[in-house]
């Protein structure tokens, strides 16, 4: 490791860090091998992140143009043979400068007299804060040269399909003169610029292979060296005072949708504002947005619905993040939440599994004649939108030996990096650039739908009551066999119980 | 001739700091002078008025994916044996009263409304007042009946409030009075 940071690229990089460098030579003072030692680790955590960068914009600038045609599950092997090469090097270096970085970084500090303690503490945030601007530069990068390319493939198209329609009736254009420019219009797509950007995105994403972890793991790791933490502590009973409010406000926007009808009705038939019952898909997906407006920004709103019997079934749904700023977050469904869930596990995904928990224990003690092995034993759904979806994922992949998964159903989500037992159906709607974030397809076993759900496929349609929409109409319904009929649309209502959950530090 | 390179670049990195610092004092304090009132001064105001019990005025947020919905309530109790004698008036106050409220800006909804000492929705001819002032916008008395509230989308109806924050309203004399 020490070999590769030598010389030429240690002095580079060093230059580019002002305050580390400093606070380096503090350090240098005191003790100066161990010093050189942390230059050289920092350094080279530097140089593999630049080169990982360097190396996946000139494999996008290259592949781009020879790929227009491929599908993307083609474009994303080709991509990743061209690119496996270049970074398996990079990918194994970086591996061993993470997993060993800070550890190395405490070694060195409990070493050092007392006052240098400090500056230990400073090269690790150094570090860490470089290594989460260098993956947001790289992540950014990315997403542009994916839509550059995106666009340029659907005007190469849109100008093939004009000039076919030239070649073909020559006289209608010289009749026309406006005609080149709307047959032009015509033929260009911006949803199949979305869509081919999304798929490059999730082409360069897989072309990443191991390094894909590798980088989250970086993340969560210098996240928690700033502190971002992520953790969380599940209660019973809900720390927010205006929930009333908070439900009205979802119903105005069921409305906006257009699914004013779906607002449920009380034993008089009049509009109230309870808890949306889990119908059909539709309403579980409302359920997904009523609990993200219930908790919002103070507490995640985890839901477990019971059909009750002697054979009962759980649903249980996951919040979507509700903080995109890293810092200051009480609930763990945050952007912190987002990265562990991609890198395996969170907070919420445990919490969640406390309220399936929970909800089970209430069932069975409240129950007679039903014995604890029938309802540990019950099948459930685990559903979510967004992070919701990917934690139900996850859940669906670490859970599975204690509970009796055997349906998931997520809303744009990226969950095909999870392993899910064959047995359990998936039901997946990816009609927005979400769903390609973990860099390649689902499997073919899933159901993914991804028809426009009327945000054009672009971001807009990141949005739980469009999908909602969407599966309200024929292109939404779910084709295949799955399990839905065990949760949804029966005789009885559920006995729907909320937890709550909140980071117990900032 | 480094260490002149890494002091330059220091130099620089503390200004950058110092002017970052400085812009988001600039932008806290133009926060606090940017007009209307806090949730807390409104509740406050409406609260001293004769023939209010009591005022809920709340703010709440969420996302949805990557849109925040943000929604202002202010709800009015009326005392007992009052009521809203002039709806017109009284509608033009409390839709300005929430346009005013400044801790975020109202993106999918205004809920405004008086309700009487038990906590009952009374109508006091709301149809005809929204009609007056221009407010009509969809599902406007949708939730009348649920939350005793009128809804407002801001989009709607925000040209014709201003900017926001709007500036405190006055409630006249004459349109709250004892039966």
């Amino acid at each position: 490791v020490q070999h590769v940071a030598k010389g030429a690229v240690t002095d580079a990089v060093v230059g580019k860090l002002g305050i580390f460098w400093r606070s380096v030579r503090v350090n240098d003072r005191t003790t100066p091998a161990t010093s050189r030692a942390l230059v050289r680790r920092a350094a080279l955590r530097v140089f593999v992140t630049r080169s990982t960068g360097l190396g996946l914009i000139a494999v996008i600038l290259v592949s781009t143009y020879p790929l227009v045609a491929a599908t993307p599950k083609h474009r994303a092997a080709a991509i990743g043979f061209m690119f496996e090469g270049l970074t398996a090097g990079v990918t194994n270096a970086a591996d061993v400068t993470l997993s060993t970085g800070r550890s190395a970084a405490d070694g060195v500090g409990t070493q050092l007299i007392a006052g240098t303690a400090v500056v230990t503490a400073s090269v690790q945030t150094v570090a860490a804060v470089n290594f989460l601007a260098e993956t947001a530069r790289l992540a950014v990068a990315a997403a542009v040269l994916a839509a550059t390319a995106g666009l340029a493939q659907e005007a190469q198209s849109a100008w093939s399909e004009t000039v076919d329609a030239l070649i073909d009736d020559p006289w209608a254009f010289v009749a026309d003169r406006d005609k080149f420019a709307d047959t032009m219009d015509e033929n260009f797509s911006r949803e199949k610029v979305w869509s081919n950007s999304i798929a490059n995105f999730q082409g360069l994403l897989g072309a990443l292979g191991p390094g894909y972890d590798v980088i989250l793991g970086g993340l969560v790791e210098s996240a928690s060296i700033v502190g971002w933490k992520d953790n969380a502590t599940l209660y019973p009973v809900s720390s927010i005072q205006d929930a009333g409010l908070r439900r009205s406000a979802f119903l105005r926007t069921m409305a906006e949708i257009g699914l004013g009808s779906r607002i449920p009705l009380d034993e008089r038939n009049r509009r109230s504002d309870e808890d949306i019952q889990p119908k059909d898909v539709t309403a579980l997906l409302l359920g997904m947005g009523q609990v993200d407006t219930l908790g919002g920004k103070d507490e995640a709103v985890i839901r477990v619905m019971t059909q009750p019997g002697v054979h009962p079934t759980f649903t249980l749904i996951i919040p979507s993040t509700q903080k995109w700023l890293p810092w200051d977050s009480q609930t763990p469904n945050d952007t912190i939440g987002n990265l562990t869930i991609m890198h395996g596990s969170s907070s919420l995904e445990r919490v969640a599994a406390e309220a399936l928990n929970e909800a089970m224990t209430a069932y069975y003690d409240q129950s007679v004649g039903v014995d604890r092995a029938t309802v540990f034993n019950a099948e459930v759904m685990v559903a979510g939108f967004s992070q919701g979806g990917i934690t139900a994922a996850a859940f669906a992949e670490s859970q599975s030996g204690t509970y009796n998964i055997v349906q998931v159903l997520t809303a744009g989500s990226s969950t095909s990096n999870f392993d899910i037992p064959q047995k359990v159906s998936v039901i997946a709607y990816e009609s927005d650039p979400v769903g390609s974030f973990d860099g390649r397809a689902n499997p073919d076993a899933w159901e993914t739908i991804t028809a426009n759900n009327g945000g054009g496929n672009g971001f807009g349609s990141h949005d739980v009551l469009r999908y909602a929409k969407l599966a309200d109409s024929p292109v939404g319904a779910p084709q295949r066999k799955n399990n839905l009929s065990l949760f949804l649309g029966l005789g009885a209502d559920s006995v729907i119980s909320d937890y709550y959950a909140i980071k117990e530090s900032k | 001739m480094r260490l002149a390179v890494v002091r330059f670049r220091l130099r620089r990195t503390v200004i950058l700091v110092l002017l970052v610092g400085l812009g988001a004092v600039a932008f806290a304090g133009c926060a606090n002078l940017r007009g209307g009132q806090t949730v807390d001064a409104a509740t406050a105001r409406i609260e001293v008025l004769a023939g209010v019990a009591s005022a809920e005025v709340s703010q709440v947020s969420s996302l949805n994916g990557f849109t925040r919905n943000r929604s202002t309530f202010v709800e009015v109790t009326l005392e007992r044996g009052y009521h809203i004698e002039d709806s017109e008036a009284a509608l033009e106050w409390v839709v300005r009263t929430a346009w005013s409220v400044n801790g975020q800006k109202p993106t999918s909804g205004l809920w405004v409304g008086f309700v009487d000492a038990s906590g009952e929705a009374v109508d006091w001819d709301w149809v005809s007042a929204v009609k007056a002032l221009g407010y009509e916008s969809p599902f406007v008395f949708d939730f009348i009946e649920l939350t005793g509230n009128l809804s407002f989308d801001p989009a709607d109806i925000g040209d014709s409030l201003g900017s926001w924050p709007g500036e405190v309203p006055q409630l006249a004399d004459g349109v709250i009075l004892a039966d």
